[in-house]
């Protein structure tokens, strides 16, 4: 019975966003828009932290290289936006292959800032290259006159991230991810390959960030290394999803909704406050509510204690 | 001897070990942490910030220029560090590393985005000393003398204080192994909380000196604890004098590197050592595996 | 080899090829050796024990051989193929299990999860819940299955990882002191059910520290000491080795 009114409250979630463009105004639009995008990120991010365990804290450089394959792509070669998008995601992936194969053989607590040393030298990279990327002068892409397809792209990638997370959180291979952070040496001695899983599901946090950062830059129309390799985005996603609840397929979505939210309500009013505010939001969680809201809610009784929430 | 060398490179030398020392003295700290915590302290490079504008604060109040200064950041980040261990990492160190790490992420960037917020963005620099010391066709420029020296007499403190004390010997006995350590009656809970004040008290001092040579801003964080970080890679993660060395290499490396090619190229400098050493000796020059 | 004990049957059924061969397997510490130039063999279908005093070496080789340490010397077979350098998944999927000394259930995953990682290669989803609820029924764990494996007693926990071992109907387990910290009960259970798989034509190879049970399950014994096998043979013969007894009591 109640997975019949979450099913319906889903159900009725996914019209109510899928009609929005033609009711809303733009302020909305570009609202949700930047909330799918963020969706996507803290989503994607929770597959290598919270399945599989190991701290991911260079993310933000897939959605930067996603949205400078795609950008790249669309003013030298002309290629349609959304085909360039979905080749930042191929880059992306790319990117996390051989970053992943570095990095994954690494105890977590170096991978995590082998992450960000990573995603450092490729910002750095991006920025001295000028022949290729114009460095920091950036990147202007003509402006595509409307705004819905961008929504509905967006759209896509955060449902598409769901239900990666979905299919993990049910599938074998998820399971082997999940030995893997319970007990890596076991898993390893269960028969699971645990180098390869590591890093197929590195890939698969990072595939799409990328599409979403490919995404990102048609419809900003300008990008340049600073703001798009920023440590905030990855701050912003990884408070995101810890507040919401990582290891769990909608503890990132509530984090997103939640906490975007808040921004625009508040905290946006003062801009250097609100990332002080982050960094705080992620102490404070992970000292009082380590596994989130959504286990909270678990606890408390208001959700079934199941892992597939 | 000197006569085959062109004395550029000389210079290039004796400046990337000035430097080398510097890092040294951060890179000890964190491996100090590494090894009795078992975690690394993302917010160390802050602890380096930090350091710096304690130095500031403390050079613009009382308007001396008095070398001594230097030292106020020890006993600051030193009591902070412990303070952090103590109410915010010991009630985490049973459970699963990714929570620690994340939650000195979280740290760094509550510091970092804090000073932002409490100081300006803008770069600041304690004029401590002016002028070089000429040496023949050499130049060093007096800060970075004194500041190395620093560096040195620090470094080589601690290293005697963890080989000879009897705190020191139990910090090490507890890196080693914790348990055994317990058994032996040492009271591995203050111990850790000792070890991280004073890798982050290392951090601190590295700051200060850093301060008299270099413009820094609260935003300075990420690149040293990075630096930091590939040199203790470099070194052997968990070796003291691996770290040094480490250290001493990336200086001159960098320094070389700024000087054949451009600054910002230099910068890439330890990004490209993290990633050589990751690939083909993982374990470092020193080594420690660790099982 | 010309060694008269090892040209006689190193195992318990007609003399066929070992399953496993070690030979000369060597490893050393930082210059000590835990393991110096160890040979044995394991016949199909036997039980056998490898027993030493602490500091032998029999843990150490163990690890190598369920490839959590690379030797440094020295090659070890199984079924022909060599696995020393092989990583421990690799030799799981060639048929050999392990359990680990101090149980290793994955804590936050169910009994039956924790099961269904340890399926074999390639094997269809219904045929891993059956298996899996086939050897529940047999650990009596079933009622259990549901349960996180936190929350199951030191014993339960045991016994889920020696089922977790049997999963993949492996050709041989490697047992690691299993009866370790295990009362009497739970010892007898545990070589009950060792007995019935042997019967079922499963190798086994344990190392542990308790003598008598050893003594009693296993049909044929290797003794190390110092990181060399000093012994090997029925434990009828091991009982009175004197290189034997000197290793354990004459020191």
């Amino acid at each position: 019975m109640k997975v019949r009114i979450f099913q319906a409250t889903l159900a009725a979630t996914l019209i109510f966003f899928a009609l929005l463009p033609t009711f809303a105004d733009r302020y909305f639009i570009n609202y949700f828009l930047l909330l799918f995008m963020y969706l996507t990120l803290a989503g994607s991010w929770n597959i290598i932290t919270g399945y599989v365990g190991y701290l991911a804290l260079g993310h933000a450089s897939f959605f930067g290289v996603g949205a400078y394959v795609s950008a790249l792509l669309i003013i030298e070669f002309g290629v349609f936006w959304p085909i360039a998008a979905l080749a930042g995601g191929v880059g992306a992936a790319i990117c996390a292959a051989i970053m992943g194969g570095i990095c994954l053989r690494l105890r977590h607590i170096f991978f995590a800032i082998a992450t960000l040393a990573f995603s450092e030298a490729i910002r750095v990279i991006v920025l001295s290259w000028d022949d290729v990327t114009y460095g920091g002068f950036g990147v202007s892409i003509p402006l595509y006159p409307y705004l819905a397809p961008f929504y509905y792209f967006m759209g896509g990638c955060a449902v598409a991230t769901v239900l990666m997370t979905f299919f993990l959180a049910r599938s074998n291979f998820g399971l082997r991810l999940l030995a893997i952070r319970e007990d890596e040496d076991a898993a390893e001695s269960v028969g699971v390959d645990t180098t390869r899983c590591k890093i197929i599901a590195f890939v698969m946090s990072a595939v799409l960030c990328g599409v979403a950062g490919g995404v990102y830059a048609p419809y900003i129309t300008y990008i340049e290394p600073v703001s798009t390799f920023s440590v905030l985005i990855t701050t912003q996603l990884i408070v995101m999803a810890v507040f919401g609840g990582t290891g769990t397929i909608w503890g990132p979505v509530i984090g997103v909704i939640l906490l975007s939210t808040m921004q625009e309500i508040f905290w946006a009013q003062f801009p250097y406050l609100h990332r002080v505010l982050f960094g705080a939001l992620i102490v404070g969680t992970i000292l009082w509510m380590p596994h989130g809201l959504i286990d909270v809610l678990k606890t408390r009784g208001l959700l079934p204690r199941s892992r597939n929430l | 001897m000197l006569e085959g060398i062109p004395v550029i490179w000389l210079q290039v030398l004796v400046s990337g070990l000035l430097v080398g020392v510097v890092y040294a003295l951060s890179a000890c700290g964190l491996n100090l942490i590494v090894g009795v915590m078992g975690i690394v302290n993302m917010a160390h490079g802050e602890q380096l910030m930090i350091g710096a504008y304690i130095t500031l604060g403390v050079y613009l109040w009382l308007g001396t220029q008095n070398p001594l200064i230097l030292l106020v950041a020890i006993p600051v980040t030193f009591v902070l560090g412990m303070m952090i261990q103590k109410y915010l990492l010991e009630p985490m160190m049973e459970s699963l590393e990714v929570g620690t790490l994340l939650l000195t992420f979280g740290l760094s960037v509550f510091l970092s985005t804090g000073g932002l917020f409490v100081l300006s963005a803008n770069f600041r620099f304690v004029p401590l000393f002016s002028g070089s010391l000429v040496w023949g066709e050499l130049a060093f420029p007096i800060a970075r003398l004194v500041t190395a020296g620093f560096a040195v007499v620090l470094t080589g403190a601690i290293y005697l204080f963890l080989r000879k004390h009897r705190i020191g010997g139990a910090i090490r006995a507890t890196s080693q192994n914790a348990e055994a350590a317990s058994a032996c009656g040492i009271d591995v809970r203050k111990i850790r909380i000792l070890a991280f004040g004073l890798g982050s008290a290392m951090a601190g001092a590295a700051g200060a000196l850093v301060s008299t040579s270099y413009a820094f801003n609260p935003d300075i964080g990420m690149t040293f604890i990075l630096k930091t970080f590939a040199a203790i890679v470099l070194g052997g993660m968990g070796s003291f004098v691996g770290g040094l060395i480490g250290a001493l290499i990336l200086g001159v490396g960098e320094a070389m590197a700024a000087y054949i090619t451009t600054a910002q190229i230099a910068e890439m400098f330890a990004y490209v050592i993290l990633v050589a050493v990751l690939l083909f000796r993982p374990n470092g020059i020193m080594g420690i595996k660790k099982t | 080899m010309t060694d008269a004990a090892t040209t006689t049957d190193h195992s318990v059924d007609d003399g066929s090829e070992p399953i496993l061969r070690v030979e000369n397997i060597s490893k050393l510490f930082g210059g000590v050796h835990a393991v110096e130039r160890c040979s044995m063999k394991v016949g199909r279908g036997s039980i056998t024990g490898l027993i030493g005093p602490n500091g032998s070496g029999k843990t150490t080789l163990f690890n190598v051989l369920t490839g959590m340490t690379q030797s440094d010397d020295g090659g070890a077979y199984f079924l022909n193929r060599k696995i020393n350098g092989l990583k421990p998944h690799a030799i799981f999927n060639l048929g050999m299990s392990r359990t680990f000394q101090i149980t290793r259930v994955f804590k936050k995953m169910t009994v039956m999860e924790n099961l269904r990682v340890a399926a074999a290669h390639g094997a269809g989803g219904e045929d891993i819940l059956e298996r899996a609820e086939e050897l529940l029924r047999l650990f009596n764990l079933w009622d259990l299955h549901d349960r996180y494996a936190e929350d199951l007693s030191y014993g339960q926990q045991k016994l889920l990882e020696f089922a977790r071992a049997l999963m993949p109907d492996p050709v041989m387990v490697m047992l690691d002191e299993p009866f370790a910290g295990v009362n009497r009960v739970m010892a007898g259970k545990l070589v009950e059910l060792i007995q019935r798989f042997q019967s079922q034509g499963t190798t086994f190879f344990l190392i542990d520290h308790e003598m008598k049970i050893v003594m009693d399950v296993c049909e044929w014994i290797y003794v190390m000491d110092f990181g060399e096998v000093i012994a090997k043979g029925r434990p009828q013969l091991i009982r009175e080795n004197p290189k034997v007894l000197e290793a354990y009591f004459g020191r």
